[in-house]
């Protein structure tokens, strides 16, 4: 009888539970890792290669509230410096010194030199697209989600993504970028994890061009500080008054 | 005055202290100065071959905060235009009116607070949507020495103003006050792109008098209002400006010489007061950028060329307006296309400019060597009467802080035309330019 009570209570025992978190989960947590869901600035110096030529340099300071609103000042070059760029959704608005006026332009427009604005613009995933996890992966010793990123809306930078994020600590680990055509645009790596704000972040990017070898763009973070920024900043209207 | 108000300042930003703050550089420091030194060289290549322009440009710039809600900016720029010593082209009047400059560009404050925002001084207000043409950027009267070839922040003239703006649940509202008026400088007679003046009777004698300009006071200032605002994608504005035609109006007075009976025409320039209403939209569509602007503008005298019209001038109303796109082709090739229309109400057969002016306006940019050179064209012409400029040009860029830029100026169209009457004055031209 004993016995037979001891089955009983062990088939109603509740059962370890096993279920992975949704890849909306891992996707948010991934974005977490890359940037503080608050508001902050963070310094970006870009370093542009190609094969056989001098590396080109680029330094911008990017202010983001929210997913979706960003603004990019341009330090260096010289020649370049107080150019800014606004992004609020898929809108997009350049301030150029030499017209003086905001000017609204396309996401096909490259503005801010050898990187796609969305590489910079953009700090979070989830708000652009959907999500899927393909499979887990072991590589290295450690396992990692795979994610399929569809875009939710053709223009952002990248139709598909594919996302290794590392399952014990979210941490993005590497990232294939594809156009609509299926056709690979870029490879990136998450690399120099420190400590930033409280969490171990990626402070430095490296995207590769598959289709030339060599040919590739760092870009490397810096000085990263939560900071009030008032709605008001992030209008066409405020650009002229970005202080340089 | 300007060279004495530009040491100034140039004093007083350098040992300003350094203060920042949420959307301020960091990197902002102690003489932290930036600018530009660039030389400007034209040759003629119609007409007489010469040199026209050996302008040599010192800008520079200081900005940055005092407090988190009180900023600055100074801007100084020099010049000397070497071509009046070293080739004596053009008369006395127009070396002393172009050879050499110390102005006080943009320099104001900045305060701050909550969601209003104040600038205070010497400014570029700049309106509108369009590329490669001045239409509702009516604020700042222009520096038209060089006719519109300059870069527009170059031409704008700035303005002693206070410019006091809003923000609010996605609206800006924006108010202006100009105090201390400015108008178009023109260039004098004899300098390369003197702008034509009204036409006289052949035979006749012509006078030009001192210009007759308002008085800087309170009554005679410039006011004005912009409303903007985007929805769902849409940039929307809408604005008026109780200002001024920076332009002069040549009122006219015949009389007769007794003795030889020849016809005396004289010319008084005066600026009148000019009210403009306008609004502008952009937006993006599938990649391609829609803009568009409209101005009304209220009582502007233009000229007539009936001699029995008692001062030669007529005020009619009349309306500018745009509409453009911009594409992106190939990811590569950026392209503007713009169309423009001027039409004049109650239009009097007399009157010496269309009741209907038509014009478009092609522009196109790309780059190669990761943008390194970028060929660049504009062409504008009018549609109803032979009126071209076209300017193709090259820039190179290098190490980062040098451009190189060689390009043509072409002018084509009849004596009467905005462009034609610079058919004369194609020119070539080389600018090198190095910014710190």
């Amino acid at each position: 009888m004993k016995i037979a009570l001891f089955i009983v209570m062990l088939l109603f025992l509740p059962v370890p539970c096993i279920a992975h978190p949704s890849a909306e989960e891992v996707l948010e947590k991934a974005d977490e890792v890359r940037s503080p869901q608050l508001d902050y600035k963070v310094y970006v110096d870009v370093t542009s290669i190609r094969p056989g030529k001098e590396p080109k340099k680029a330094k911008y300071e990017v202010f983001i509230k929210g997913k979706d609103k960003t603004i990019i000042k341009t330090l260096e070059p010289s020649m370049d410096r107080g150019t800014s760029l606004l992004m609020i959704d898929y809108d997009l608005w350049v301030f150029l010194q030499n017209i003086s006026k905001p000017l609204r332009i396309s996401l096909q427009q490259r503005l801010i030199g050898d990187v796609a604005n969305g590489d910079i613009a953009r700090a979070n995933f989830s708000g652009d697209y959907n999500p899927k996890i393909l499979r887990i992966e072991n590589f290295t010793g450690k396992e990692y989600y795979v994610l399929e990123l569809l875009a939710k809306d053709e223009r952002v930078t990248y139709h598909r993504i594919i996302l290794w994020v590392q399952k014990d600590n979210s941490h993005p680990f590497k990232a294939e970028f594809y156009a609509v055509s299926g056709r690979i645009l870029k490879t990136c790596s998450y690399e120099n994890y420190r400590q930033v704000l409280g969490s171990l972040r990626p402070t430095r990017l490296v995207l590769d061009d598959p289709l030339v070898r060599g040919q590739k763009s760092i870009l490397e973070y810096s000085d990263m500080t939560l900071t009030q920024l008032p709605e008001k900043y992030f209008t066409k209207d405020y650009l002229k008054k970005l202080k340089y | 005055m300007n060279l004495r108000i530009a040491i100034f300042l140039l004093i007083i930003v350098v040992i300003s202290p350094v203060n920042t703050s949420a959307l301020e550089s960091e990197d902002n420091h102690f003489f932290d100065i930036h600018g530009f030194v660039k030389n400007e060289t034209a040759y003629r290549i119609r007409s007489t071959h010469e040199f026209t322009k050996i302008k040599n440009i010192l800008f520079i710039t200081k900005e940055g905060k005092f407090t988190p809600s009180i900023g600055y900016k100074a801007t100084g720029r020099f010049y000397y235009d070497a071509v009046f010593d070293l080739i004596n082209n053009y008369s006395k009047r127009v070396e002393k009116n172009q050879e050499d400059e110390a102005e006080l560009r943009d320099t104001y404050f900045d305060f701050s607070s909550g969601n209003f925002d104040l600038r205070i001084g010497k400014q570029q207000i700049v309106w509108g949507e369009a590329v490669g043409l001045f239409f509702a950027d009516v604020v700042n009267p222009q520096d038209l020495r060089e006719f519109i070839l300059p870069e527009f922040d170059q031409m704008r003239i700035p303005l002693w103003s206070a410019d006091l703006e809003y923000y609010r649940d996605g609206n800006h509202f924006e108010f202006v006050w100009i105090p201390i008026l400015k108008f178009h400088r023109l260039g004098v007679n004899d300098s390369e792109f003197e702008l034509s003046k009204p036409t006289v009777p052949t035979g006749a004698l012509t006078y030009y008098q001192n210009e007759d300009k308002p008085s800087n006071d309170l009554k005679n200032g410039e006011l004005g209002m912009r409303l903007s605002r985007s929805i769902k994608g849409w940039d929307l504005a809408a604005f008026c400006l109780y200002g001024y035609d920076y332009f002069p109006t040549y009122f006219r007075t015949l009389s007769t010489d007794p003795v030889t009976s020849t016809t005396i025409v004289t010319l008084k320039p005066k600026y009148e007061r000019l009210t403009l209403l306008g609004a502008t939209f952009a937006k993006e569509l599938k990649d391609v950028i829609f803009k568009g602007e409209i101005i009304y503008n209220n009582n502007k005298y233009f000229l007539v060329n009936d001699l029995t019209d008692i001062d030669g001038v007529v005020k009619k109303d009349f309306l500018d307006y745009l509409i453009g796109i911009d594409y992106t082709f190939f990811e590569k090739v950026d392209f503007n296309f713009q169309f423009m229309q001027r039409i004049i109400f109650n239009h009097d057969n007399n009157m010496a400019d269309n009741e209907m002016a038509t014009s478009f306006s092609i522009w196109l940019k790309t780059g190669f060597f990761d943008n390194t050179l970028e060929p660049e064209l504009f062409f504008v012409t009018s549609l109803r009467k032979s009126d071209t400029m076209f300017r193709p040009k090259i820039s190179y860029k290098f190490k980062g802080k040098w451009t190189a830029v060689l390009g043509i100026d072409v002018f084509d169209g009849r004596p009467d035309g905005t462009f034609g009457q610079f058919d004369a004055k194609d020119r070539t031209y080389l600018e090198l330019r190095y910014d710190f």
